[in-house]
This record gives C-alpha cells, structure tokens and sequence, in this order.
C-alpha cells in the first residue's frame, strides 16, 4: 500500500466526516430560522421586536406579551419536541425491525398511544397528569406486541406491515368509540385524530418533555448497538452485541417518544414514516449521525408545517395534519422513485 | 480450546445435535463436512456459544462457555455465519466492527483499534475499497472484507461457516489462501465446507458429521482413505491426489443404502 493511497483514503474520509459535521450545522441553523418564523408568524400580526420589548419591558399583561408567551413559544416548543420525538422513534422503530416501511404511524404505535391517552383522559378526567403516563404505556405495548410478533413468528417485512396495520385500525377504532361515547374528553377530539398544534400549552407538555429527554437520552445510547445490528443478528451476537436488549431498549425508546409526542400533539401521521428515510439520504445508516440528523429534519419539517398551517388561510387555522401529507406526500414518493427497485427495503 | 462434551443441540424441540463429544485441535485448521441437514451448521453456532446446548457442556479454555461475558467470548472467538444482511455501509466502517467487543462504554475507537483495522484491511488486500460501499462489491470481494473484519476481531480461534459458497474459482481460492494466513498468524480455524476437494486441500484435520453425529474425525488422507466419506455421501468416488490436492474424477450413486432411509 502506498503512502499517497494511504493518504487520499484519509482524506476522502475527513472529507466525509467534514460534510456531515456540515450538514448538522446547516440544520442546527435551518432549525433557529425556523423558530423565529415559528414565533412570528400567526393570527395576530405582531413583530418579533414588539413582542420582545413586551417580554423585556415585563409588561406581563400586554397582549403581545401574552400571545408570545401562551401561545407563540408553547406553539413553538410542542412542534420541536414532537417533530424531534417522533423522527426519532421512526429511526429507531425502522432500525429495530430493519424494515423502511416500518414507523410508529404504520405499525400502530401512535394510535396505542392515543387510545391509552384517550383512555384516560375520559377515566380520569381530573388527573390531566396522567395522560403522557397512559400514552407511553400505549405506545409501548403495541411496540412490544409488533416486535414480539416479528420476532416470535418471524414475520416477513410485508405481513409485519400488514398486521401493524391491522392493530393500528383496531385501535384508532377504539379512540373513534371513545370520542363518540364521550364527546366531552378533555382531548379535542377531532383536533386529536388529524393531529396538531392548535390548542397546545406549557401545562400539557411538562411532563411530556421528561420522557422525550429520557427517550432521546436512551436512543443516543443505543446508536453504536444500533450500528453493529445493522450487520444481521447473527454477525452481532458473534460480535458480543446483547441483541434482545439492544432491541428492547431501542423499543423502549420509541414508544417513550412516540408515547410523550401523541400526547400533546395528537396522531400526526407523516412525520415518523417519512423523515428517517429523507434524512438515510442525506445522513447514511450510521445512527450516529442518523439520529441527530432525523430529530433536527423532524423539528424543522414540523415548524415548517405549522407555521404554513398558520399563514396559508389566516387568520383561519388550517390542520397541520392536512399539510403535511400535501407536503410530504410527493416528496416522499419522489424519494421512493429515486432508488432503484427493491432497495428501499434496506 | 474449545472442547464439547455429550452435547446435545436444536432449535426448539427438534434435536439436531445428538451426544457430539468433540476437541478442537489448536492451531490447526479443522473443517467441517457432511450431507446436507446434517448439523455443521448447528455444530458450529454450538462451538461459537451463538446457540445454547440442551444438554452436555461447551468448554472454551478451560471454563464453561456460558460462564463467559459476551464481549469477552467475542475477543476470544470469531464467527462468520453464512446468509448476512449487507447493509448499506463502507468498507472501513464494517472491519472497524471488528473492534466492537473492545470498545469501551463510551464506544470510541483508540489508535490501538484503528492499527488493527487498518492492519486488517492491508492483510486481506481490501484497503483500498477503504471508502467504497460494501455492496457495490462483488461476492468474493465482499467475503474478504467480512473475513477482514473477523481478523479485527483479533480472536484465538476463527468459525467460518461456508466461507466459499456461491463464489467464483478463483475468489475460492483468493479466499482459501487467506484462511492459511490466518492459521500461519498462529489462530485456530474451523470451517463448514461444502467442496470435499478444498477441505481436503486446505485442512489438517476433517470431522465427517452424519445426522447429528460425528462419524470420524482424521486427518484429511486417512479419512479418505477409509471410505466412510462415500458412505456418508451415497457414492463410490474416485478419486486422485497430486501433491496436496485431491481431484474427485468420478463418482457413482449407491441407490440402495439411501432408499431405506427415503
């Protein structure tokens, strides 16, 4: 081997490296962009520097102090979160089952957690806090049950998808019995079922921030394991990778987003499908750099949707839910077309 | 060295593994041949501490495997199974794989690490697809770069379980000639070949397995010598040596010791 191969491998290397260090700062930048354009824009037409000096001056009663701090910047934090979570979720999920068509919309992991959500909120209809709770033990048990069942039964990617798909209906039925027996739950419940932003506060979101952290914490973790399974199960257990736990926790992590994301921000159904796969184009398999990649494209794919939803019609709100699809849909199949036959299943 | 005493083995309630008590010779290379379903496959998962037995012990120097933490066993042995998924993923990227089962809690690669990969990948001749993605490889160029990752792993005994199949002659051989490296680097090889010419050739010692069971353990001439390789096929072979290879030049089916057991 000689020293100048040697040399121009490295380099190509580094070039890689740089680029992807790159990327993550052109998102980190594309996310601050889309924050402020999140906490601009809506019904009433108030500029950054109004509401700002509000928040400066503490003119605690002010209305431009109150639609920033009630509205804007709770509006602002639940489409990060929840974009963030459920691209993660979505990574995880696809890199756990090695299925592209996975996601915790499609093999029913969000409408566990929005049945469960739903579930309680109509019991305990006093006890608001316990609806993350309720929403993460939905989301984890239809995670469970899909995993088992891959696993266990050995099912093919396709009858995977087809029986998350099927648990998925037999839930979202759930949630549609529930909200036609008790129009009155604390859930809006049309609101919840498209999925959205409009009614969001701080109050909600509390303790859904605790099992995000924890999630994303738990996902960083998994990201080397993650990376040895992709090799096959067999060269990873030979490797010395505790495969099962690798699996379950990374489970574990996703239905701790998904869970903590459905519960302030209804069943957004795109985000987790659609974001894994644009960021493996720009990001590659390495979940050290996937999952970075994927929670910031979710951030900033979400606040994109939401303040168009705010714009587009205003001062009528249009469902962020609706947009998205209209949005994501032909990118999506573009990026579908794009790959050869058959390789989307990687 | 890994030892197997009264084991037996088998997915779920079938056995396939019945009473094997097997040593393996150290730094030799052993291969593994048999009809099909015969249980090589299952014998070498077995030996690898990759599938639990159901009953007898699985010794690997000196201590019971089981007894082993899965990182440790993975510095100690290596296994190249046979069907993989290859995921999207560069050369360099999967020999530094090999690297796992030393990395710390915080996962980073030390020198030490890169050395190995780098020596890996110079051995095996793969360095300079350092940077190419492992699937735009062809088969057997894509088995050295999985047999540099198995060097990165810098274990005492190496299993390789149809290292051979499906590829080309001269890729068998670019393969074959690697495994001898490795056994002249001092490490214990065992292998599941299919070809009974390339086991022969290239092994110092043959286990011949029958449904389940290990028929014969000999060298590579003795065991051919004694015919119990056509038993075992079904056929009278013929066969010539000329200097260490031997050609298979004929060989007929024996119908009648086969149709009792259909």
């Amino acid at each position: 081997m000689s020293i100048s191969q040697t040399s121009s491998i490295r380099k190509l290397a580094e070039r890689q490296k740089k680029s992807k260090t790159l990327l993550l700062g052109g998102l980190i930048s594309l996310l601050a962009l889309f924050s402020l354009l999140s906490l601009r824009c809506g019904s009433q037409n108030y500029t950054l520097g109004e509401m700002f000096s509000a928040l400066a001056n503490g003119e605690a009663g002010s209305p431009q102090w109150r639609v920033f701090v009630y509205v804007r910047v709770p509006r602002t934090l639940a489409c990060i979160l929840s974009g963030c979570a459920l691209a993660v979720a979505g990574t995880l999920i696809q890199a756990v089952l090695n299925n592209a068509m996975a996601s915790p919309n499609v093999i029913g992991v969000n409408s566990g957690a929005g049945f469960f959500a739903m579930l309680a909120a109509t019991l305990l209809p006093q006890m608001p806090k316990v609806i993350p709770a309720a929403s993460f033990i939905g989301a984890l048990c239809t995670a469970l049950l899909i995993y088992a069942l891959a696993v266990r039964r050995r099912l093919s990617r396709t009858t995977l998808v087809l029986a998350g798909v099927t648990v998925s209906s037999i839930l979202t039925a759930g949630i549609n019995t529930i909200t036609l027996l008790f129009p009155d739950t604390i859930i809006g419940a049309s609101g919840f079922m498209l999925g959205g932003f409009s009614g969001v506060t701080l109050e909600k979101m509390k303790d859904a921030v605790w099992y995000i952290g924890g999630g994303l914490l738990l996902a960083a973790a998994m990201a080397t394991n993650l990376n040895v399974l992709r090799l096959g199960e067999e060269t990873a257990a030979s490797l010395g990778l505790n495969v099962g736990l690798t699996q379950f926790l990374s489970i574990l992590a996703a239905a701790l987003l998904a869970g903590a994301a459905v519960s302030f921000s209804g069943l957004l159904s795109f985000v987790g499908l659609l974001v894994p796969h644009a960021a493996r184009r720009f990001a590659g398999t390495d979940q050290c750099w996937l999952l970075p990649t994927a929670a910031f494209m979710g951030a900033i794919f979400l606040l994109g949707c939401d303040v168009l939803s705010r714009v587009l019609f205003a001062p009528f709100e249009f469902p962020v839910g609706i947009i998205m699809s209209l949005l994501g849909g032909p990118f999506f199949l573009s990026l579908l077309l794009r790959h050869k036959r058959g390789k989307i299943y990687d | 060295m890994i030892e197997l005493i009264h084991v037996d083995a088998g997915y779920g309630e079938k056995k396939v593994l019945k009473d094997i008590t097997f040593r393996l010779p150290k730094g030799k290379i052993t291969s593994i041949i048999g009809p099909n379903g015969c249980g090589k496959t299952t014998l070498l998962r077995v030996a690898a501490r990759q599938l639990p037995v159901q009953s007898g012990a699985v010794i690997a120097a000196g201590r019971p495997v089981g007894s082993y933490r899965r990182k440790e066993f993975a510095r100690f042995a290596a296994l190249m199974p046979q069907v993989r998924d290859i995921p999207s993923i560069s050369v360099e990227g999967l020999v530094s794989h090999g690297r796992f089962p030393y990395l710390g809690f915080s996962r980073k690669m030390r020198p030490t690490d890169r050395e190995k990969v780098r020596e890996a990948m110079e051995l095996t001749e793969v360095f300079q697809w350092a940077q190419r993605e492992v699937r735009e490889l062809s088969g057997g160029e894509r088995q050295r770069v999985y047999l540099a990752m198995v060097l990165a792993q810098d274990t005492e005994v190496v299993f390789l379980d149809e290292p051979t199949t499906y590829l080309d002659l001269r890729h068998q051989f670019e393969l074959l000639e690697l495994i001898e490296m490795l056994h002249q680097r001092g490490k214990t090889v065992v292998m599941v070949l299919h070809d009974l010419a390339h086991a022969l050739r290239y092994s110092h010692h043959v286990v011949l397995m029958e449904q389940g069971r290990i028929l014969a353990e000999q060298k590579p001439k003795t065991l051919l010598q004694s015919g119990k390789i056509d038993r075992v096929f079904g056929v009278t072979s013929h066969w010539v040596q000329e200097g260490d290879s031997y050609y298979f030049t004929k060989a007929k089916l024996q119908t009648k010791e086969r149709s009792g057991e259909q």
